[in-house]
């Protein structure tokens, strides 16, 4: 188990590697002259030649890269162009609402897709087959941005049962249930298909036969025999979409004011402030290759198989 | 009794072309009539638009669907239904050239990876991977923040980003077929590694290629659509179904249908395009093929 582990952190070094590498070129690659958004109307030739000295910007790129990197392994991401805080607190800041959304998307999703997928599957090619099927193909095709309006106009707007937005420290976990919901059907439709695909490949099992020749009642066979085996690859599929979850974020939050690491970086666009986009590009593709590593360990753990393939 | 009927017992027939066409689920036709009339809105849209895209109704501001208007009108009188079939042809466009950029760097990054492996294989994979790490519309959003926004800016993100998806899958299959007899036999008579590349593995790889094509147009559209709606895709005075649905964000209170119908039409397009590589690769699938008797 031990070598899995460091076989497969040395694998993701590369690609790491990489993410910094690319992380750091946004701001070297950035339009504008990061000393002109940070002196702003206080800009003068004298003073940006002294910023950029003391930034280190006027150092080789290898140089800056290198030093970059020595910085971010000690947690320090930089100052915030523009309100001068450090991004490492912005980013650790907005972090609980990500998570959170993350977490309800999460749970939505699996709430849905679970019974509808199971239902797909033993009533495969019936109409509620098909109707679970289309309906997990429309949920992949419909911009989540464009459900989330929905949602608003619905319950914050016609029904004003919810609020339209903001973030918890405002209105509480109800902030979350309209942007859980909007992120997670897109998750749900995806987790359908898996759980269908995989519950007909075991409803067709040995074991499942036996079971119904042994008499038992077909709730039990569903519950205690098929969904357990059918669930692995929902649940590794559900780990390796953390991607696809803060991905969504990012339009989540933004639709529904929601003050995560998501909306950060779209700000930080925004208010052409680099640092704080580099900061939240490379925390949030450090969470996710963390998830993927985690996910990998967790499924080695699960099926020894993995660990000797 | 003709010959025609004298069919051995337990024999089965090969069904002809028409009969094939037949075996397919009705949910391909509906994936096949969406994806093509997405595309044939995309060409002719623009030019059956009922009214100019600019042109303000001043009369008719933010007016709901009517005789006049069928789609209504947004904050400056613009009619939605001809913003909504002029807008077609950016955003169609950018999901069918997106991946077209993104499928042909994508396949010959693959092709060349899987054939001539060692170095070359692993440089062109672990940049691949590095792609890959980051959340798709992070990568793009963060492409855009440099490059800034527009059509061909986007094309070339959206492109960027697919890429992987396409470089991956061509070398799993190149390595796959590279190994098989009948390239060992060309290679024995004297075939280049161009000629083997063009002439045998690539069209053993066209078919996934075929659905990831079409998932990634629908992946497309909605990727400018999301870039649009965040005010980093299209920019005036060009319109697309995102930024339709930015605009219409706005006035959600107290007019609907800025923001639901382009919502409706990237859905359906996407739709189209996802039921259609779904089919495909139920087709291409052996053990669904099997099952349905394809």
């Amino acid at each position: 188990m031990l070598t899995f582990l460091l076989r497969r952190i040395v694998a993701t070094l590369p690609a790491l590697l990489g993410v910094t590498f690319f992380s750091f070129m946004l701001l070297y690659l950035a339009p504008g002259d990061p000393t002109s958004i940070i002196l702003g109307m206080e800009w003068s030739p004298e003073r940006a030649t002294q910023l950029r000295k003391d930034l280190g910007l006027d150092l080789p790129i290898a140089v800056q890269y290198l030093s970059w990197l020595g910085r971010v392994v000690q947690g320090d991401f930089g100052l915030a162009y523009v309100s001068r805080e450090p991004v490492l607190k912005m980013l650790i800041d907005r972090l609980p609402d990500t998570l959170a959304l993350s977490a309800g998307a999460m749970f939505c999703a699996v709430m849905v897709a679970i019974p509808l997928g199971s239902v797909s599957a033993l009533r495969k090619d019936s109409w509620v087959d098909t109707i679970s099927r289309v309906v997990a193909v429309l949920g992949i095709s419909m911009p989540v941005f464009w459900f989330g309006m929905l949602l608003i106009l619905l319950f914050a707007v016609v029904l004003r049962v919810l609020p339209p937005g903001g973030g918890i420290d405002q209105y509480g976990l109800k902030a979350l249930i309209l942007p859980s919901v909007a992120l997670g059907m897109s998750l749900a439709a995806l987790l359908t298909r898996i759980t269908r695909a995989s519950m007909v490949e075991v409803l067709q099992l040995d074991h499942i036969r036996t079971a119904k020749a042994k008499g038992l009642k077909q709730w039990r066979i569903v519950f205690k025999h098929a969904l357990k085996n059918a669930l692995i690859p929902v649940v590794t599929v559900l780990g390796l979409q953390s991607g696809y979850l803060l991905s969504g974020a990012v339009l989540t939050e933004t639709v529904f004011s929601l003050p995560g690491v998501g909306r950060l970086l779209y700000t930080s666009i925004l208010n052409r402030d680099y640092l704080v986009l580099q900061g939240a590009t490379l925390f949030v593709c450090l969470a996710m290759v963390a998830i993927n590593l985690a996910v990998d360990f967790v499924y080695a753990a699960i099926d020894p198989r993995i660990r000797y393939a | 009794m003709s010959a025609a009927n004298m069919t051995p017992v337990g024999a089965r027939t090969r069904p002809g072309a028409l009969g094939r066409l037949r075996q397919f689920p009705t949910i391909t036709y509906i994936g096949l009539v969406l994806a093509v009339a997405a595309i044939a809105v995309g060409i002719i849209g623009p030019r059956v638009a009922p009214y100019p895209i600019e042109k303000m109704h001043v009369d008719a501001i933010l007016q709901g669907p009517s005789q006049q208007h069928l789609l209504g009108t947004d904050r400056l009188g613009r009619d939605v239904l001809s913003r909504l079939l002029a807008g077609s042809r950016v955003s169609i466009s950018v999901g069918l050239l997106a991946t077209l950029f993104a499928g042909v760097v994508g396949i010959a990054l693959g092709l060349v990876a899987g054939f001539y492996g060692k170095w070359v294989d692993e440089v062109v994979m672990r940049v691949m991977d590095m792609l890959m790490a980051f959340p798709y519309i992070v990568l793009a959003m963060a492409l855009v923040a440099v490059i800034g926004p527009g059509l061909s800016n986007i094309v070339l993100v959206i492109g960027i980003v697919r890429l992987p998806q396409f470089a991956r899958l061509t070398r799993g299959a190149v390595l796959a077929v590279k190994e098989l007899e009948f390239i060992t036999a060309a290679r024995s008579v004297g075939a280049t590694s161009l000629r083997l590349v063009l002439r045998h593995v690539f069209p053993n790889v066209l078919a996934p290629i075929f659905v990831i094509s079409s998932l990634s147009i629908a992946t497309a559209i909605n990727t400018e659509a999301a870039l649009s709606f965040l005010g980093l895709g299209i920019t005036p005075p060009m319109s697309s179904w995102g930024t339709m649905l930015a605009d219409g964000r706005s006035n959600l209170r107290d007019a609907w249908w800025v923001a639901t119908f382009p919502g409706i039409v990237i859905s359906l397009a996407s739709l189209g395009f996802n039921l259609l590589g779904d089919a495909v690769q139920d087709l291409l699938d052996p053990r669904i093929a099997k099952r349905t008797g394809r």
